[in-house]
């Protein structure tokens, strides 16, 4: 099973970026989750909260 | 108000530590955010205070020298983290 | 140098004796992929790090990896606590048994010592942090596996913890790239 992959980025946005070097886009700072919530899922910003698909596991 | 078990404070320290974790990782790559900075600034300080209540109450945290230990030599004393789970 | 502190990063509170999930789990303490292998390949990597930044993150996240040692450490501890001989055994554990009692040793979950041969430190720092994404996204998948092998919740919980860390570290990495390679196009033109 693959949780990691959620939607596909949109391509039209990819231009001018120099071919054969991996790109990440930079996380902007949007604040932080609770931290009750940040320690449970193992990650603090919500921009990078990517769900685990599945559910029971949740 | 209440005090903390030992096990809550524990928690609590995890909690603040992980967002400390977090946020420097981030700081490392974004040495210039400033909301960040801040945020970082703000756990470490509560971060400290918290940690210098746990030591008072149970002793230190960490080793070589970053935290006074009462008579006999507390380091040495249970529990350890993985037999907690703590 | 490095301080200890006397506290896990994620809780870790097992109620449950499973020696089989206990073996399994030593993928990630002595594995190819494991936590050990990633914070000795940073901790490698980081001397030759052309940028204050990427030296800072490669120390940081490598020295978060050992505490993500001692979590994969402890839930094995947890979970192979009051096992007898017979019961280690009949879950396929015979042969740690021997070599090991129920000591904690990197090896992986078939029984193959960890070695450095599974850890890259190459000098080229594009080289290097390409090689740390991918192997966020190695332990990523191996979570996704532990995951799956286990209905404990008890168990569940740190390693989605983990999981979701392989998927910071990955964009940090990405970051960094993007940084280096930043770096190196304007030591090029000036």
């Amino acid at each position: 099973m693959y949780p990691y992959y959620r939607s596909t980025p949109d391509k039209s946005k990819v231009i001018n970026l120099m071919l054969a070097r991996a790109y990440v886009p930079d996380q902007p700072y949007i604040g932080i989750l609770p931290l009750d919530e940040a320690l449970k899922k193992g990650v603090l910003f919500p921009n990078l909260d990517i769900p685990y698909a599945i559910k029971s596991k949740e | 108000m209440v005090d903390m078990t030992r096990e809550e404070l524990k928690r609590k320290i995890q909690k603040l530590e992980f967002a400390a974790v977090e946020l420097n990782l981030y700081l490392d790559n974004h040495p210039n955010e400033q909301k960040a900075l801040v945020d970082y600034n703000n756990i470490s300080k509560d971060l400290c205070a918290l940690k210098k209540e746990y030591e008072s109450k149970y002793g230190p945290l960490c080793n070589f020298g970053n935290a006074p230990s009462a008579y006999p030599w507390q380091w040495v004393n249970e529990p350890w983290p993985w037999e907690t789970g703590e | 140098m490095w301080i200890y502190e006397k506290k896990l990063e994620f809780p870790v509170k097992i109620k449950n004796k499973d020696l089989r999930m206990a073996k399994f789990l030593m993928a990630q303490y002595g594995g190819p992929d494991s936590e050990l292998s990633a914070s000795i390949r940073y901790l490698s990597q980081r001397y030759t790090m052309p940028t204050s930044k990427t030296k800072g993150l490669l120390t940081d996240i490598g020295t978060e990896e050992l505490a993500h040692v001692e979590i994969i450490a402890t839930m094995i501890y947890q979970l192979t606590k009051d096992a007898t001989p017979d019961e280690l055994k009949a879950a396929g554990l015979g042969g740690y048994y021997a070599e090991h009692d129920k000591a904690i040793y990197p090896a992986d979950a078939n029984g193959v010592p960890w070695t450095g041969a599974y850890v890259q430190s190459m000098g080229d720092p594009v080289t290097d942090l390409t090689e740390d994404m991918a192997a966020e996204q190695k332990a990523r998948s191996t979570y996704e596996h532990l995951i799956d092998l286990t209905d404990d919740p008890d168990v569940i919980a740190p390693l989605r913890f983990l999981w979701a860390r392989e998927v910071v570290h990955f964009q940090r990495f990405g970051e960094a790239l993007v940084n280096v390679y930043e770096f190196l196009d304007s030591k090029k033109f000036f």
